[in-house]
């Protein structure tokens, strides 16, 4: 599958998807149409009970057949949002982000009664806003997200991570270094998992972005360990560190550079940290050509 | 300061009993060994009951149209009395419904409390078809926690011949924990074919990733390195979406593969990159795990050279 061209996306701003998600927000599902069925049901029998004929006797099982029709389409409808919100997530694992924030944007209204996969598309669509640069609408996102969540759900300390880092990203530095503060004791219990991952790579940009680059080769030693849940996202925070030792004239630029062009591309790291144009010339991994040709 | 809970009482085979009097009041059951006649005869009489709810509804309507007009508000009574038994059944199975949405993530934390719940679900004796069935499901995804995968491969199999129609990813999970089971016990015929089902069924993003990750196994025992590495670049795509350490074990897998298909830079770049996603603890934890490392080259095997 080749990347479409995106040159014509327009990402929205802060307002736009505010007002989107504030038209979008979930609601309960009505209780009428809950109880409607069984309402019809008392109804028919009642006038089964209390008429005579043909059609007294028959329209009970009219009403039975035509209620079941009803929940089988029901039920259908709800496997094709179903369906719909997983491509949308889909979408955003392949990094196609235009594309997930597109069909996601289009999905919203019609995942209202469906709490859970309006949220997870919410965040989907929050993680999206980040990687095409559209940060304060990125953190409009993450917030009605958490102001829905329970404070203490893991869930919710992971947004608050990620909009953390968006808030460095955009060089909102009081209210990161806030959030920073604040989640320190409650990211502990979770240390090997990727919230305390994502914990750590938010502190080496904080680091990064506020210039103390000797500070953050402080945490060298364990970087990797800290970072392996993220899985190739440790990257990142590879090549931060990279930045940090070649700021200071550090030995092992070359080192942590290597590790990070060995699971993700340089384009794609300076893409996301375009501080890191300033490593660009440092020796990257080289993919071998085999897999190119196998 | 807070009590401290005492753990809970563990009845199984393997440990001893526990004669505490909480312990002899409240046992944890164990399901017994998958039985599958005693499966089929449930279903069967499941079926029997659904079937002659039906006929016997349908028979009153017809019996109740030709009757006398008057007499039409006693087949409708008998049929609101056989749609209340049946409403009776579902009551039943909606317990088990509750317990069915709960008990995945209870497999994945507390295994034998899994078991306990599982089986007081699976004894109850009148269950609506699809609950029994997604029961059983949920039974062989204990089995395979506990790797236990002749039993998980024998659940998969005969479940696979039914329509479960309720939940439409289960189809796929089954012929998923079928492969990695029939895997596991050597069953090199099994795995084809669920490998073989599992091309024919369309897949979600993470199932593709799992079934890659299955299939890549399968062709090192095999002995194809080559058809390992190729598309590789693909595969390690796909292998990218999955969690650190099943990432970096398929890696190393891939690297097993390059090595022995006289591809030694390719395999050195596999596992450095094996190394960074999982470290040596963890790869070591997996490989006794699967032990996709340890698995005898064919060719080298047989005598012969690739």
């Amino acid at each position: 599958m080749t990347k479409p061209d995106n040159s014509s996306f327009t990402p929205p701003t802060a307002e736009q998807i505010g007002e989107r998600l504030q038209q979008c927000a979930p609601q309960q599902a009505s209780r009428f149409w809950s109880i409607a069925p069984l309402v019809v049901l008392g109804v028919v029998a009642g006038f089964t009970f209390t008429s005579s004929g043909i059609l007294a006797a028959l329209m009970p099982f009219v009403i039975v057949i035509g209620l079941m029709f009803a929940m089988g389409w029901r039920v259908r409808s709800l496997r094709r949002l179903e369906q719909r919100a997983v491509r949308v997530q889909e979408l955003a694992m392949m990094r196609y982000d235009v594309q997930a924030l597109r069909l996601g944007w289009r999905l919203l209204p019609q995942l209202r009664t469906l709490h859970e996969l309006h949220g997870r598309t919410v965040a989907v669509m929050a993680m999206c806003l980040d990687q095409v640069g559209a940060y304060e609408a990125a953190i409009v996102a993450y917030d009605d997200l958490i102001m829905r969540l329970p404070s203490d759900h893991p869930t919710t300390l992971q947004l608050v991570i990620q909009r953390t880092i968006v808030q460095l990203m955009c060089d909102d530095l009081t209210d990161a270094d806030d959030a920073l503060r604040r989640l320190r004791g409650m990211v502990e219990p979770f240390a090997s998992t990727p919230i305390g991952a994502s914990y750590h790579l938010a502190g080496l940009l904080q680091q990064v972005q506020t210039h103390h680059f000797a500070d953050a080769l402080d945490h060298a030693e364990n970087l990797v360990e800290q970072l392996r849940p993220l899985g190739i996202d440790a990257g990142y925070g590879y090549a931060l560190m990279a930045l940090s030792h070649y700021k200071t004239n550090g030995p092992d630029a070359d080192t942590w550079w290597s590790h990070a062009t060995m699971l993700l591309p340089p384009a794609t790291l300076i893409a996301r940290f375009s501080q890191l144009g300033a490593i660009r010339d440092l020796t990257p991994a080289t993919m071998p050509q085999t897999i190119g040709k196998s | 300061m807070t009590p401290e809970t005492p753990p809970p009482p563990d009845i199984s085979p393997d440990s001893p009993p526990d004669n505490t009097p909480d312990a002899r009041s409240h046992p944890r059951l164990i399901c017994p060994p998958f039985d599958l006649r005693k499966l089929r005869g449930h279903l069967f009489i499941d079926g029997l009951m659904r079937w002659g709810a039906g006929i016997s509804v349908c028979a009153l309507v017809i019996g109740g149209s030709l009757m006398d007009v008057s007499s039409a508000w006693l087949t409708t009574a008998m049929v609101f009395i056989i749609a209340g038994l049946w409403i009776g059944i579902g009551a039943l199975s909606a317990r088990s419904w509750h317990e069915l949405r709960q008990l995945p993530q209870l497999i994945e934390i507390d295994p034998q409390l899994a078991e306990h719940r599982l089986a007081e679900c699976l004894a109850r004796r009148f269950l609506q078809r699809p609950v029994r069935l997604l029961l059983h499901h949920r039974l062989a995804m204990l089995r395979h926690r506990q790797e236990r995968y002749a039993e998980t491969a024998a659940i998969c199999r005969e479940l696979l011949g039914y329509r479960i129609s309720a939940a439409g990813r289960v189809h796929t999970h089954l012929l998923l924990m079928l492969a990695e089971s029939s895997l596991t016990e050597n069953d090199m015929a099994g795995t084809y074919t669920a490998l073989t089902q599992l091309h024919r069924v369309k897949l979600t993003l993470t199932e593709k990733a799992q079934r890659m990750a299955l299939q890549t196994r399968y062709e090192i025992e095999m002995g194809h390195h080559q058809l390992v590495i190729a598309g590789l670049k693909d595969k390690i795509q796909l292998a990218e979406l999955m969690p650190a350490s099943q990432c970096g074990a398929i890696h190393a897998m891939f690297a097993v593969a390059a090595q022995r298909a006289q591809h030694p830079a390719l395999s050195q770049w596999l596992n450095e990159r094996a190394l960074l996603l999982c470290g040596n603890d963890q790869l070591a934890i997996l490989n006794h795990q699967i032990g996709f490392l340890d698995i005898p080259d064919p060719a080298y095997v047989s005598g012969s050279t690739i």
